[in-house]
């Protein structure tokens, strides 16, 4: 009797210690998969940012630049044509044609604004000018600020998928099919050596 | 190569892990401790009891169901009824006061024997009936005689080794003490993390007035805020500070904030600002402040343990029970106290991890360790550290053994770990950046006092009390004036010709550009002399060389002499080493061309040879006494620099000598 009762009182322990695990097993992998899903909705909300500003930038601009007329049309189409783009990506995120797309025209964008910079150190009054300082802090925060989201995306996705893999949580994921997470791909070349833009 | 931080972080998490298991039992040790204690105050009280002269009539165990008048050895009887019921052994306990008190005879108050026999004779006759049917397996024991009170105790203690009432007693009765204990500190220091920054001195940073410092600020802390993964925190300012210092306060993310000294945002670069909002950033995704805060909590808990000792051993009963009271009391005292430094040890230990944690978090989110190792070094520069003024940083820093930190506790209760290690790790660079880093004047800035547990600072965040530079060496600080001349030398090289830099890349060039740099073109006369040595030693084209190398050196202005030698000796390194000591025998002779060492060839000649010395002067210097010759002619040297009359300098150095 007394050692049915021990018995029983093991098996109730046993069942409880794979209860307390598999429930971290599968509270983690939710966390970690509500992480990286948000992670993911930053990315877009700073590129949204970043056309938001730009505007802005280019208005202040020419009241200084005014022969360069070019440079700033430039950075406002690449910018409008970004923007198109990622309204197509954002749509339908799992295509790989759309997120290339994106990827081109934010690198334009980029290279356009590049080439505001350089233009604009000519203009000493407009470096000084306060609204264009402020701006462009804003606009280094917010390619910073893209920069980082995509790489909170793709650290959250390496831990979740790295979660997902482990032992015991793999047991987890597979029952309760948490399917494995993709990393954004690379940035196109032209992204990755982004003029750096300071005064 | 790149920092493994995820690996760090892994490290730092398992060895948080690891420390908080070895937390765990200590918890559990104490608990052993304070019951075995009170077993053993127990056993005094009633060693008495179970301590008595051969009993007069020995009996063989008797049946359970004849519970005759049968004399017992009464310890046994007594004890074991005493452990199996609290209910029993309170009456027995309450029985033997009686008879203390009734039963009062001559030399009593010594414990002596003959009392407690007395009154365990007396206990035995009223009890011993009812407690025989609970003695069975005790009664074939016999105590022959308790010649000293250390035998008897140590005989009772055995018996009372395991008793579980007693140990659940205890157990529960610590952990309501010590819960209690840091549920009160917790619940004190768990302000808000707006609370604390506003006490530490800090302003909130509107976004819609903000400098364009503060802007740039605020905008670090976003787009940390995204690379981590956690809401937006607000950023407080501390005004006043000019150390460079940063902390997290709050005990969940959301309420969170971070705080930034004035002195952080005016001295580091953004990058290295992120890197420091990133440190911060892991404290609050890692709920850095909530666990040092239940660790200082429970800490304070075993603190009331001492407490409780100092009690007990305060309002002990004056009787013979007085004795065991005191060695309990005593025994609480140091339990606690030795409870509470070891748990502070663990603490500080979890914290140093948390550090590396933290640092390596930062990297993950910013991608790049210059930024924050950038940070860690201009903190070991910086003639402020990371001070924190405040008065209230005093109020917020927690003690822990006042202001008397022997050297030997400060690195183990030192709650960030040395910037050296710092930024060893962080730029994965082993030793040499080790001692990079302190060349560069990084000393291991430790506090005397600690912030507040809701705080996580980003360096050792000590009060105002910490601004005492530990650097009493004055060679410390002479190693941290002279930094590596080598970048700084680089930076000329595109000034140079490019004669001039062809030529500092051949070790023969090379003695060229050191010989042109000794020529004198000011004067003539030496200047054929020296001229008239070179033809002498060396071949006639590479003369020719030299004193075109001098011409193109008379474009440069004087104070890149030094830099060009430095630029010259990683050639020069690569001559063969038989013709070293006549490379050096030409610089004397050119350099003594005019009958005088002037500054400049002194410089050059000593400099080089320094460099080419096999054992270079690195490492720690902690006596002046080796150096004292080489001072002497830096004194002499600058004296000479100072003034023109040759008389006075000689006096001087004479003087000296």
């Amino acid at each position: 009797m007394a050692s049915l009762i021990g018995l029983l009182i093991f098996i109730i322990m046993l069942a409880l210690i794979v209860g307390v695990i598999v429930m971290n097993a599968y509270n983690g992998l939710v966390t970690l998969r509500n992480r990286y899903k948000n992670a993911y909705s930053q990315i877009d909300v700073q590129l949204q940012r970043r056309y938001d500003l730009i505007p802005n930038l280019v208005e202040t601009a020419k009241g200084y630049m005014k022969h360069e007329r070019e440079t700033l049309e430039a950075v406002i189409a690449a910018r409008n044509a970004a923007m198109t783009a990622n309204s197509r990506a954002s749509r339908n995120p799992g295509d790989p044609q759309a997120m290339q797309q994106l990827e081109a025209a934010e690198a334009t964008l980029t290279g356009a604004l590049g080439r505001l910079m350089v233009v604009s150190e000519a203009y000493p009054d407009l470096k000084a000018d306060q609204t264009m300082t402020r701006l462009m802090e804003e606009l280094t925060s917010t390619e910073n600020k893209v920069a980082f989201a995509r790489q909170a995306f793709n650290d959250s996705v390496t831990l979740y998928n790295t979660k997902r893999e482990v032992f015991p949580s793999n047991l987890i994921a597979t029952s309760f099919n948490f399917t494995a997470a993709d990393l954004l791909e690379e940035a196109a070349p032209e992204v990755k050596v982004a003029p750096r833009i300071s005064f | 190569m790149a920092m493994d931080f995820f690996g760090h972080q892994d490290r730092a998490r398992q060895n948080t892990r690891k420390l908080m298991g070895l937390f765990v039992a200590s918890l559990v040790l104490i608990i052993v401790c304070i019951y075995m204690t009170a077993a053993i105050a127990l056993a005094m009280t009633q060693g008495a009891a179970r301590c008595e002269p051969v009993p007069q009539q020995v009996t063989t165990p008797a049946s359970p169901t004849a519970p005759t008048n049968l004399v017992t050895p009464g310890n046994a009887v007594a004890f074991k009824a005493r452990s199996r019921s609290r209910s029993r052994s309170g009456g027995s306990r309450s029985s033997s006061r009686r008879n203390r008190t009734s039963g009062f005879n001559s030399d009593n108050n010594n414990g002596g024997s003959s009392n407690f026999r007395d009154i365990d004779s007396n206990f035995r006759d009223t009890n011993g009936n009812r407690f025989f049917d609970n003695s069975r397996s005790f009664t074939s024991r016999r105590y022959r005689s308790c010649p000293t009170g250390t035998r008897r105790v140590a005989k009772a203690w055995i018996l009372n080794m395991w008793d579980p009432t007693l140990l659940l007693t205890v157990a529960a009765i610590t952990t309501s003490i010590v819960g209690t204990g840091s549920l009160y500190k917790t619940q004190q220091l768990k302000a808000g993390g707006a609370v604390i920054a506003t006490e530490l001195g800090g302003t909130l940073i509107a976004p819609e007035d903000a400098t364009p410092e503060e802007q740039e600020l605020l905008n670090i802390v976003e787009e940390m805020a995204i690379a981590a993964g956690v809401p937006i925190p607000q950023v407080y300012l501390l005004d006043q500070e000019q150390g460079i210092n940063a902390f997290a306060a709050g005990n969940t993310p959301s309420d969170a904030v971070i705080g930034v000294t004035r002195g952080t945002l005016e001295q580091l670069t953004r990058d290295e600002l992120q890197g420091v909002i990133g440190h911060e950033f892991s404290h609050i995704l890692n709920g850095d402040m909530r666990l040092n805060l239940r660790m200082v909590g429970l800490i304070h808990g075993l603190v009331l343990i001492y407490f409780t000792g100092r009690i007990v051993a305060e309002f002990r009963s004056r009787d013979e029970k007085g004795n065991a009271m005191l060695f309990f009391g005593f025994g609480l005292i140091a339990i606690g106290l030795i409870g509470a430094f070891c748990g502070n040890l663990i603490r500080s230990a979890i914290s140093r991890q948390r550090e590396f944690l933290a640092d390596a978090a930062a990297v993950q989110f910013t991608r790049n360790p210059e930024g924050i190792a950038g940070a860690l070094r201009k903190i070991g520069g910086y003639e402020h550290g990371t001070t924190l003024r405040s008065p209230h940083a005093e109020i917020h820093s927690h003690m822990l053994f006042g202001d008397g930190h022997t050297t030997f506790l400060d690195g183990w209760l030192a709650s960030h770990p040395p910037l050296a290690e710092r930024i060893r790790r962080i730029e994965n660079r082993a030793d040499l950046y080790l001692e990079r880093a302190e060349a560069a004047g990084v000393p291991s800035v430790r506090p005397s006092a600690e912030m507040s547990p809701g705080v996580m600072g980003f360096a050792a965040g000590g009060a105002a009390t910490a601004t005492t530079p530990k650097q009493s060496n004055p060679l410390t600080w002479f190693r941290q004036a002279a930094p590596d001349f080598l970048p700084i030398a680089q930076s000329f090289v595109p000034k140079l010709t490019p004669t001039l830099q062809t030529a500092l890349t051949q070790p023969k060039q090379a003695t060229a550009v050191v010989f042109a740099l000794l020529l004198d073109s000011t004067q003539a006369e030496i200047h054929t002399k020296q001229l008239a040595w070179l033809r002498h030693t060396e071949a006639a084209d590479f003369v020719e060389h030299i004193l075109h190398l001098e011409t193109d050196l008379a474009t440069l202005t004087g104070h890149l002499r030094l830099p060009l030698t430095d630029l010259a000796v990683p050639a020069l390194r690569q001559l063969p080493t038989e013709q070293q000591p006549a490379f050096f025998k030409t610089i004397q002779a050119l350099a003594k061309a005019d009958g005088q060492w002037s500054i400049s060839e002194f410089t050059v000649y000593t400099l080089l040879e320094h460099r080419f010395s096999a054992t270079p002067v690195t490492g720690e210097q902690t006596a002046i006494a080796p150096l004292w010759n080489d001072c002497l002619i830096l004194i002499s040297a600058l004296a000479r620099a100072g003034q023109t009359g040759k008389d006075a300098v000689t006096e001087i150095l004479q003087h000296s000598q």
